[in-house]
């Protein structure tokens, strides 16, 4: 009897277990990858914590840094009971306000010098991810990740004149960054359309959409009234952004979920493999791909998800280890690496001064100098 | 080293399966949960009926296990007798953890995939791209639809919460059998209220997709319970019988035992002696 009561509070009791425990199997909560922003007071905003977004001064590009304000502001009455969970576009700032568009407290007004909140709107759709941009006008674009489309006039958050008051419903969820040039908004779906629509009222401008085999995670605008479009098929397009047609295209060997950093004519991106490569931006072929491990007696690269930069002909990329890597922008030849004592590096790198200001996930702040091809952190001082 | 190999064999072929499903199936999360589980289910169902038919012999033999426990005082003594009373009975004591020890990280592995299949976040859809083969096929799904019958898979579901209580309430009902023993149906009796309401908690916590993979397995457990002991209240019979027991001396007589009696199953001069034997050794 004691076997046979032991097996039943085995079978009974390690099956229940077995849901708690696949619980514990790592999903990724939402931590969020808003790029650095440097404002027009000389301050950064930056996403120091998940759901966070503070302004920071920095005393100089090497630090220290200090804290001015962090929005939400627990201590703050209106504040208190948000939760926006992530923030992963980049703010945007004017002189009368920074916007900062959350993964699930819909989008907020603050005021720059104290970060509180002038006004906000939460019933945009399910949650924003990367898709909000400022347009030339000055009107906010916002793309939500059940389909909605919201272009609001900034000073109010209401819907800009001639826009449906609720948004325009494209048929997939809305995750890449929208394109606004001078005429049109160009925007993409994880349905693998590509879109661009008038400000007047929203209507379609290309004859038909763009459309690509799998889910577009990310869109950015290139030179010469081109548009970079990464795409889950395994390809890189390039559109003309004037008539949404395909100039070229080229095959990735994993995931292209990042915007690119351009220079002399190519545009420089990587992979959730760790490959990176160069697109001629004229002749929409690729320049040069540099794999993951290119035997070159340094560690490999892992996941490539923060956009680089290119200065002085050095290309800088963080990799998901995390780690910085200097390159030859020409060849792709590395010529560094730098591991970084954080967690990993989701957001796009921002250059200052000539070098690259890394921020990792958890609020660590990193400077990459191509000069000698080393990385320092960057310490922060008493809150102001 | 071990999750390497977890994540190689299992997780990511599941994940993967569960994608595939996902095309075949009109681009239904939901279908492709529910045809996956089914698959798993079935794929390990000699693994439970084995587990079952142990776990009944076990049953089936308590009462003899409770006469040597009440007859033998010395613990080590008893042990042998429980040891050798089990092995004239061909039970092995660990028969039923055996299998399950082999479902145990399928069971996981599948939960694991359930919940990376439907990324709750952007930084999900970006792990989920790792465990992903770069087939085309499986590339072009993703992401994955997230809502099934109106409700989304990536968020616990008060409806899912109540069909996992529901479902288990009657998946420890059909496993439950009858004993004689006034612990052993106290045990049945509490476990048969407490296991519902323990997933149910769990379920309140975890997304609805886990909670469907929990709903259809309870599904296919009844049928499978039903199929191996069948429902005696409602004159149902097993289609697939548990083996009776048998012992070293009656392997040439097929056991006539009911497995529910209390009687001891041989005399006290142990069971391999014949009864015609225990009498001339009194006489």
């Amino acid at each position: 009897m004691r076997s046979s009561a032991a097996s039943r509070v085995l079978l009974f009791l390690i099956l229940p277990l077995a849901v708690p425990l696949a619980g514990c199997v790592r999903t990724a909560s939402p931590e969020g990858w808003a790029a650095p922003l440097p404002t027009d007071d000389g301050s950064l905003l930056l996403s120091l914590d998940k759901g966070h977004i503070s302004s920071v001064e920095l005393s100089s590009p090497s630090g220290p840094a200090a804290v001015q304000w962090t929005f939400p502001n627990d201590a703050l009455e209106s504040d208190k009971d948000l939760d926006p969970k992530a923030i992963y576009p980049a703010p945007v700032s004017t002189s009368s306000a920074v916007f900062v568009a959350t993964f699930a407290e819909g989008l907020f007004a603050l005021d720059p010098a104290t970060g509180t909140q002038i006004w906000h709107r939460s019933d945009l759709g399910e949650n924003i991810v990367s898709a909000f941009a400022r347009t030339p006008d000055g009107a906010l674009a916002v793309g939500t990740s059940d389909g909605w489309l919201h272009l609001l006039e900034p000073e109010t958050g209401d819907a800009a004149a001639g826009w449906p008051a609720h948004g325009i419903r494209l048929p997939d969820g809305i995750w890449a960054t929208p394109v606004a040039t001078p005429d049109s908004l160009i925007v993409a779906t994880m349905g693998g359309e590509v879109l661009a629509l008038d400000y007047a009222a929203g209507q379609p401008l290309w004859e038909s959409p763009f459309k690509a085999d799998g889910a577009i995670l990310d869109l950015a605008p290139l030179p010469d009234d081109r548009l970079f479009v990464p795409s889950l098929d395994g390809h890189v397009y390039l559109l003309d952004a004037r008539t949404g047609q395909r100039i070229g295209a080229i095959e990735t060997d994993h995931w292209v979920w990042m915007q690119p950093a351009v220079s002399g004519g190519k545009a420089f991106f990587g992979d959730l493999r760790g490959d990176l490569y160069a697109l001629d931006i004229t002749a929409g072929t690729l320049a040069w791909h540099a794999p993951s491990n290119p035997g070159d007696n340094l560690p490999s690269m892992e996941r490539l998800k923060s956009r680089p930069i290119v200065t002085d002909g050095t290309l800088i990329v963080a990799d998901s280890a995390p780690a910085v890597h200097f390159l030859d922008a020409d060849t792709g030849r590395r010529l560094n690496r730098v591991p970084i004592d954080a967690k990993t590096v989701r957001a796009p790198l921002l250059e200052l001064d000539g070098a690259a200001l890394v921020l990792a996930t958890h609020g660590k702040l990193f400077l990459a100098n191509p000069d000698d091809l080393s990385v320092i952190q960057i310490p922060f001082g008493a809150a102001q | 080293m071990i999750g390497d190999i977890f994540t190689w064999v299992l997780l990511d072929p599941m994940i993967n399966t569960l994608v595939v499903l996902n095309n075949v199936f009109f681009s239904s999360v939901g279908l492709s949960i529910i045809v996956f589980t089914i698959l798993i289910r079935i794929i390990t169902f000699p693994l439970t009926l084995r587990q079952l038919h142990q776990t009944r012999a076990m049953q089936a033999i308590g009462p003899n296990v409770q006469e040597i426990n009440k007859k033998y005082s010395d613990p080590r003594r008893r042990q042998q007798e429980i040891m050798k009373a089990y092995r004239e009975a061909g039970v092995n004591p660990l028969g039923c953890a055996g299998p399950f020890a082999l479902q145990f990280p399928i069971l996981i592995a599948l939960f694991a995939a359930v919940r990376i299949t439907l990324p709750q976040s952007p930084e999900a859809l970006e792990r989920l791209s790792g465990h992903l083969y770069s087939w085309s096929y499986i590339q072009h799904a993703i992401p994955l639809g997230t809502h099934f019958l109106g409700m989304d898979l990536r968020t616990p579901n008060i409806v899912f919460v109540a069909l996992v209580a529901l479902s288990t309430f009657l998946q420890t009902k059909t496993t439950v059998t009858p004993t004689t023993d006034e612990r052993a149906r106290a045990q049945q009796q509490m476990m048969t209220f407490l296991m519902p309401i323990m997933l149910a908690f769990f379920a309140l916590n975890l997304p609805s997709g886990v909670s469907l993979y929990w709903i259809v397995s309870g599904i296919v457990s009844i049928g499978s319970n039903v199929a191996i002991y069948g429902v005696p209240s409602l004159r149902i019979q097993p289609l697939f019988p548990a083996p009776q027991p048998t012992t070293a001396a009656d392997e040439s007589t097929p056991a006539p035992r009911s497995t529910s009696s209390n009687r001891p199953a041989r005399t006290t001069h142990g069971p391999s002696r014949s009864k015609r034997k225990n009498r001339r050794r009194r006489s």
